[in-house]
């Protein structure tokens, strides 16, 4: 786990941890995680950045669309945080931040990523989300989802009953698949014997027109206290998803990588 | 022959920490950071085409929420360096674990918790780096203080200051608004700013803002003064900003936390004789 108060430092080091052979978790790998683990793990007891991002794009028809990349995007380096953060924030420039904290993309970048070429020169397998909710037979850990933007736009938004976040679009693609988002859900409401659980998106206020992206942030504090909506301020709320924040401040990555415990001196005995 | 004059220089970083660090080493022993009062005297001695007009700052301010000993919410304002003189303070507060039940850390409304000695102390002028400042009853200083010095703090009740506008207001208005005398450094600076402001594009509101009105004010807690701007003063009365423009809104003074993006101007004696700003590099 790397925790820095600020974004690009966090994800430098994540990445330098997971190094050639691991990766930093997506959104999907994190559901996967707490999915798996006890309640009582650290997993389920703060929050997290996902390495998993939402782009708002228009298509060469002129269609907005919501593009969801897990793994890494146009966001997935810390020199491209920086490069929007250091950007003038004049609204006329076409870098930088929104109004609204997304970081701004540019034309070329968006084009790409609807056809999963990312900046890094990476390319990924992108499904249309009619596709990908009947299940992707061999998903990579890297991909991304196209979804309409009026389809997200629509997905209920605030604290929302557990059933109906199984078929809500958005949440789908967030979790990686309808699998995924039930296994998640099934084990969140499980926790506290909860009704509702928040999952926030912010495409009901932003200019579609503006290409644009955001990393996705996973809620959670000690004990999983007012997840429904009854203690909603700060870093300390369990609301659920986000996925309006504002692209500067702190992150809390999760990075995976084989290591050779055989050789640690993790558990070697320093005492005299 | 030295040539010493007074330089100052804009710190900006994409990271608030790191950006005050580095204005604090610029200023060295003999300068200092530009607090919200400097950098509004910079601003009506300016153009309004000089950078200090158009775009926004970060100050070596910071108004805190405490309790005095008989049990009464204060607002104590410090300029020129207080709880947070030093970016370690920061740090201390931005890496502590962020349970609503930790006494550090970020309140839920995005201050940064104070500890109970800290809030008694600087209700003394006494200062975590151990330094102490003058620190006067709005009253008093409302009525002016001859001689201020540069750092400094003023205490106003919280009832007053939770009264006073948060939004866009008349300049008029704003001009006998307690918070605002207190963060512009006297009633008399802050006229001289607002009739600058107002005489930019001839408008007739401007922004301050604060978060009194929702914060626990048994929570000791801080905020770092912030001034807006943008290029040219656009849309600084807050009627055209459909879905905002975050960094790029001109909406006047605001206290916020100290995470993110940060512009800090340091100032510092310099020996203009010996610099390199202006020699010829062309080959």
């Amino acid at each position: 786990m790397i925790f820095e108060p600020h974004i690009p430092t966090a994800l430098q080091r994540a990445l330098a941890y997971a190094g050639d052979d691991g990766f930093v978790a997506s959104l999907p790998q994190l559901f996967h995680a707490r999915a798996n683990a006890d309640y009582d793990n650290f997993v389920w007891n703060t929050w997290f950045t996902s390495n998993s991002e939402e782009c708002v794009v228009t298509t060469k028809q002129g269609n907005h669309v919501v593009v969801a990349i897990h793994g890494g995007g146009i966001l997935g380096t810390p020199d491209r945080f920086e490069r929007s953060l250091y950007a003038d924030q004049d609204r006329s420039n076409p870098e930088g931040l929104t109004g609204q904290g997304a970081a701004k993309i540019t034309m070329q970048e968006s084009r790409d990523v609807l056809e999963g070429k990312l900046p890094d020169g990476s390319e990924i397998p992108v499904y249309p989300f009619d596709e990908f909710k009947r299940g992707i037979k061999d998903m990579p850990w890297r991909y991304g989802v196209i979804l309409d933007y009026e389809m997200a736009r629509k997905t209920e938004k605030g604290f929302t009953p557990f059933d109906v976040l199984k078929d809500e679009p958005n949440f789908i693609v967030r979790a990686g698949g309808v699998e995924a988002a039930a296994a998640y859900l099934d084990k969140f409401q499980a926790r506290h014997n909860t009704k509702l659980m928040g999952n926030f998106h912010p495409f009901n206020h932003i200019d579609q027109d503006q290409p644009q992206s955001r990393v996705i942030f996973l809620a959670g504090n000690k004990g999983g206290m007012g997840s429904e909506g009854d203690y909603f301020y700060g870093y300390d709320s369990d609301y659920g998803i986000g996925g309006y924040a504002h692209m500067v401040g702190m992150a809390r990555y999760v990075a995976v990588a084989p290591r050779d415990v055989s050789t640690s001196l993790q558990n070697l005995d320093f005492e005299q | 022959m030295t040539d010493v004059q007074s330089k100052a220089a804009i710190f900006f970083e994409s990271y608030a920490t790191v950006a005050f660090q580095r204005a604090l080493r610029y200023a060295g022993h003999d300068g200092f950071v530009a607090s919200m009062p400097a950098l509004l005297h910079a601003r009506v001695d300016a153009d309004y085409d000089n950078i200090i007009w158009n775009t926004w700052f970060a100050a070596n301010s910071e108004e805190s929420v405490v309790t005095t000993k008989q049990g009464n919410h204060v607002v104590v304002t410090v300029h020129g360096g207080g709880i947070f003189a030093k970016p370690a303070r920061f740090e201390r507060s931005l890496r502590a674990d962020l349970s609503r039940y930790n006494s550090e850390g970020i309140t839920g409304e995005y201050a940064v918790k104070i500890s109970a000695s800290e809030a008694r102390d600087v209700l003394e002028g006494k200062l975590p780096d151990g330094t102490e400042i003058p620190v006067f009853p709005f009253d008093e200083f409302r009525q002016g203080i001859t001689d201020l010095p540069m750092r400094y703090g003023v205490v106003l009740d919280f009832a007053i200051a939770r009264q006073g506008k948060s939004g866009y207001g008349s300049f008029e208005v704003l001009k006998d608004d307690p918070n605002m005398i207190v963060r512009a450094g006297g009633v008399e600076p802050l006229a001289a700013y607002l009739d600058k402001a107002r005489a930019r594009n001839n408008t007739e509101l401007t922004g301050n803002w604060h978060s009194h009105n929702r914060i626990d004010p048994q929570q000791p807690q801080a905020r770092i003064l912030y001034l807006s701007g943008n290029k040219g003063g656009v849309d600084s009365e807050g009627k055209n900003q459909d879905l905002g423009w975050g960094y790029d809104a001109d909406d006047g003074m605001s206290a916020e936390w100290p995470a993110g993006l940060a512009r800090y101007v340091a100032i510092a004696p310099r020996d203009v004789s010996t610099s390199l700003r202006n020699l010829d590099f062309g080959l």
